[in-house]
């Protein structure tokens, strides 16, 4: 299958704002850029207060827990959520030979989804949500969340329906499957029908809310907050990894048996993993088992899926180089790799004595979300929006500079984070009082706040850049290089 | 596109999207609905249901994202998951949340677990503490809460949510933090009467006799400084006096005014050592044993004894500012018996009330004098310096400054 050589005729598609081929990807992505610069200042802010924690003090929107509310909103569902929708309503119509179903639709849906980011914002910064971590946003916009979700996959289904290239390539396989199951997961986890019940006198957000009664409310949050990064951003993530990578090397993937081992053993390991997060808390013991066997078993799609890359990359490693995309997906793989270590040690009962309630796991979360999943998608953003677009990069050399901001920015976040929380762990064990851990945490803190700085200037040379392209730099030319290695 | 094994597995359309449909229901049968279905733990004996007010200060709580910092279940290695000698560090059980919905168990331990926080403190302490925790807790990094105040006066939010936090650890919370209001109307209902010397009653009588182990050396004291000025300094003040910004908040009984030498020599070094550690019951004082070593509060007794002779102004400091008989003025309250006597121990009634509270009831209503500040009635009994002056002196281990002599 011939992935690469239709974007030059995808490009010369008309360019409406809202009707035009791409506008919704490009749309999505022009969105997501935006809230990563708000979410990131959103998280710098919570950051130094964590340090100065009168800073902005007495300020009710600006108090550390609803920040950290915006923030983890924020970059999860605006930020890589719109990112990822982007990329897939540009890879999809690519990978099928066909247009996408309807831009007009994928355009509602952008402005629909930007819809809940803007009320999310004001509903937590005033103290309405749930209070269910990742589960915040209060029933309303969960319902608003459910209906973009639905008309995002009605979208993408149609898309493949119709699809002109009848074999269906790896990439395609996981975003038919993320489409299936983060609406299944964003009804169950967040209990959507529980507002409806007579039941539900009680509510916690000032609006009806999707707790449920008891224990066991505690295992569905889990199952939902571990999941969501599972069946949505990591099944995102791979498939944008699966079709970008192989189309800017041009060469083909290295092996389609790993990638269908990858697909369902991640299909049915993933969703038993959730209770690692709540392993010490009073809840079933075979649920808890299940958890640490299903994050050992993750192992394998992860595995499956780095060897693939990897070795798809055989003999093309110097182009990480050449092209700003690849290297941003490739350095994506490295801290996926890290990240899913981690993970299945984590998960084991002795390390997690150690290390649950820390900041290791902040540092972890980090790691998944912005070494991995945040630099995959910056990698599709400098790989889409130029090829869609025919313009060349308006700077390389600063979206140079902003992949090594970024990069060094996290992994300085993700060292101090974890070698804090280690601290913390160990002080814990060894029978010292939080009120004795926390100033020993403050270097580690402070570095961290420096690091989120770092990662804020980023994204802002980020937005500056891609503004910039799209409104100011040089068309590629006739005699331009091939699509592949245009965004640079 | 295939590398090989491309006719393992036919993955068309079909496959790809039923097999993920069933695939990812049977998930969710197996990690959700089961443990719906088969796990419905009893309520625990500490699971109660929560009060209007209670349930009001829930929502604040959840609203501002306190999960985030603080967890609300003790795990098996959580022995110092409690911040207070006060409650106790009680594994959680499932049934401890059978009236919750929407649970706040939290990921995350910024801050101290509060599932047993419940009489942990003292209601006036959580007024100041909400206010800026800084007050309270130098070292907290927590967000202040002053929008739920007006001025300084606190609104029906920051009631309700001290309300709920009073309630965590369920019924045994609610108890605790009932045996501390009782404590404290005990408490100011004596001193109401001029019998200031209650508070003796709130130290184990084995306490009373103790000397100060620690030898008033420069070193110690001038590590008792650092403890005192790193730790104190917010209710107790900048001078000693008892008037540091908590103070606003913490009014009755006010934090002790170290700078009344008759007030220090009060209490015994013992006494002293057994509020620093445990916290004094019925006062905003909380336990700092989680906090301070033995030999952090030791020398911080030492260091309190010469505060009245400008202990916090100077730098050099050594034993010669220890405060003497010759600077004792006596306390305008009446004296205690000094004969050792069984220490005061608080029966809690199964209502929450006390089973030794004699008259502890409709005395709120007489105006309560603060610690630097003794009633005007007070002063008719007649001070009774040969007992105020030691309060051990009933025995030959005389505490006070002749028994801190240097050798």
């Amino acid at each position: 299958m011939a992935v690469a050589v239709r974007d030059l005729d995808y490009a010369r598609g008309r360019a409406g704002f809202l009707s035009g081929e791409g506008s919704a990807s490009r749309n999505f992505l022009y969105s997501a850029i935006a809230w990563l610069t708000i979410a990131d200042f959103v998280g710098l802010i919570a950051a130094t207060q964590m340090i100065s924690p009168d800073f902005l003090a007495g300020i009710p929107f600006l108090t550390f827990g609803r920040l950290r509310q915006m923030h983890t909103n924020g970059v999860l569902f605006m930020w890589l959520s719109m990112a990822q929708l982007g990329s897939f309503f540009y890879i999809v119509p690519r990978l099928t030979g066909t247009k996408l179903y309807s831009e007009i639709l994928g355009n509602i849906t952008m402005i629909l989804w930007n819809m809940v980011g803007i009320a999310g914002y004001l509903t937590l910064a005033n103290g309405m949500t749930q209070a269910r971590e990742y589960a915040e946003l209060i029933w309303p916009l969960d319902v608003m969340v459910m209906v973009a979700l639905l008309l995002a996959g009605y979208n993408i289904f149609r898309t493949i329906f119709l699809r002109k290239e009848k074999k269906l390539f790896v990439s395609l396989w996981y975003i038919m499957g993320t489409m299936i199951w983060m609406p299944m997961l964003y009804f169950v986890g967040n209990v959507m029908w529980q507002p409806l019940l007579p039941s539900a006198e009680t509510n916690i957000a000032g609006f009806p809310s999707g707790g449920l009664t008891g224990i066991i409310d505690v295992t569905w949050n889990w199952f939902y907050g571990h999941n969501v990064l599972g069946y949505w951003f990591t099944t995102s993530g791979t498939a944008i990894t699966y079709y970008i990578i192989p189309v800017i090397i041009r060469s083909p993937l290295y092996s389609h048996l790993l990638s269908l081992i990858g697909f369902w053993s991640i299909a049915f390991f993933y969703g038993l993993v959730g209770q690692h997060h709540i392993l010490s808390t009073p809840t079933p013991g075979w649920l808890k088992t299940l958890a640490v066997i299903g994050s050992l078993g993750l192992f394998i799609p992860v595995f499956t899926f780095l060897t693939n890359i990897w070795l798809t990359m055989r003999g093309n490693w110097g182009k990480i180089y050449e092209s700003l995309p690849l290297k941003f997906m490739i350095v994506g793989t490295v801290f996926y790799f890290i990240t899913c270590i981690q993970g299945p040690l984590q998960a084991i009962q002795g390390f997690n004595r150690l290390i649950h309630f820390t900041n290791w796991i902040v540092g972890h979360a980090h790691l998944a979300l912005l070494g991995t999943f945040s630099f995959w998608a910056m990698g599709a953003i400098y790989y889409i929006i130029p090829v869609t677009l025919r313009r060349r990069i308006y700077s390389p050399g600063l979206a140079e500079i902003q992949f090594w901001l970024v990069t060094a920015g996290f992994l300085l976040m993700m060292l101090s984070l974890q070698i804090g929380g280690l601290i913390q762990g160990a002080m814990w064990l060894n029978g010292d009082s939080q009120y004795k851990v926390l100033p020993e945490l403050k270097p580690y803190l402070v570095i961290r706040a420096v690091s989120g700085a770092m990662i804020v200037m980023s994204g802002i040379l980020q937005a500056w850049n891609i503004y910039k392209t799209v409104t100011a730099s040089q068309p590629m030319t006739a005699a331009a290089p091939a699509p592949a290695e245009a965004p640079n | 596109m295939d590398h090989n094994g491309g006719a393992v597995f036919r993955m068309d359309g079909r496959t790809v999207f039923f097999g993920a449909f069933i695939v990812f229901a049977s998930i969710i049968f197996i990690v959700v609905a089961l443990p719906y279905l088969t796990f419905q733990p009893p309520r625990s004996a500490d699971a109660r249901p929560l009060s209007p007010e209670e349930e009001a200060g829930r929502r604040l709580y959840a609203a501002n994202g306190c999960v985030y910092c603080h967890s609300q279940y003790l795990r098996p290695q959580d022995w110092t998951g409690v911040q207070s000698f006060r409650t106790v560090g009680r594994v959680a059980q499932a049934g401890d949340y059978y009236y919750q919905q929407t649970l706040l168990l939290g990921t995350e331990r910024t801050g101290p677990d509060l599932s047993q926080e419940g009489g942990a403190h003292d209601d006036e302490w959580h007024l100041a503490h909400f206010y800026n925790p800084r007050y309270t807790s130098p070292k907290s990094i927590m967000p202040q809460f002053s929008f739920y105040y007006d001025g300084y006066r606190p609104t029906d939010d920051v009631k309700n949510l001290i309300a709920y936090v009073q309630s965590l650890g369920g019924q045994a919370g609610v108890e605790r933090a009932e045996r501390q209001r009782a404590l404290k109307i005990k408490l100011q209902t004596e001193r109401a009467r001029g019998n200031e010397a209650i508070i003796h009653e709130w130290f184990p009588s084995t306490w009373r006799n103790v000397r100060n182990p620690m030898e008033p050396t420069t070193r110690s004291l001038v590590h008792g400084k650092q403890v005192f000025t790193t730790n104190c300094i917010g209710c107790h003040g900048l001078n000693g006096d008892g008037k540091g910004p908590a103070n606003t908040f913490i009014a009755n009984p006010a934090p002790r005014n170290f700078t009344d030498a008759s007030q220090q020599l009060y209490f015994s070094d013992g006494e002293l050592y057994d509020a620093i550690l445990f916290g004094v019951d019925g006062t905003a004082m909380p336990a700092w044993g989680d906090v301070l070593t033995v030999n952090d509060i030791w020398d911080v007794t030492n260091f309190i004894r010469t505060i009245p002779n400008g202990g916090l102004q100077v730098d050099q400091l050594d034993a010669s500012m220890m405060v003497s008989p010759a600077d004792v003025v006596p306390i305008r309250s009446t004296p205690l018996p000094i004969e050792p006597r069984p220490g005061y121990v608080p029966v809690v009634t199964p209502e929450g009330g006390l089973g030794e509270t004699g008259g502890a009831t409709g005395a709120n209503a007489s105006p309560q004098p603060s610690e630097d500040e003794a009633p005007g009635a007070n002063s008719t009994v007649g001070p009774q310096p040969q007992r105020t002056a030691a309060p051990g002196g009933g025995s030959n281990a005389t505490v006070g400054p002749s028994g801190t002599a240097q050798p």
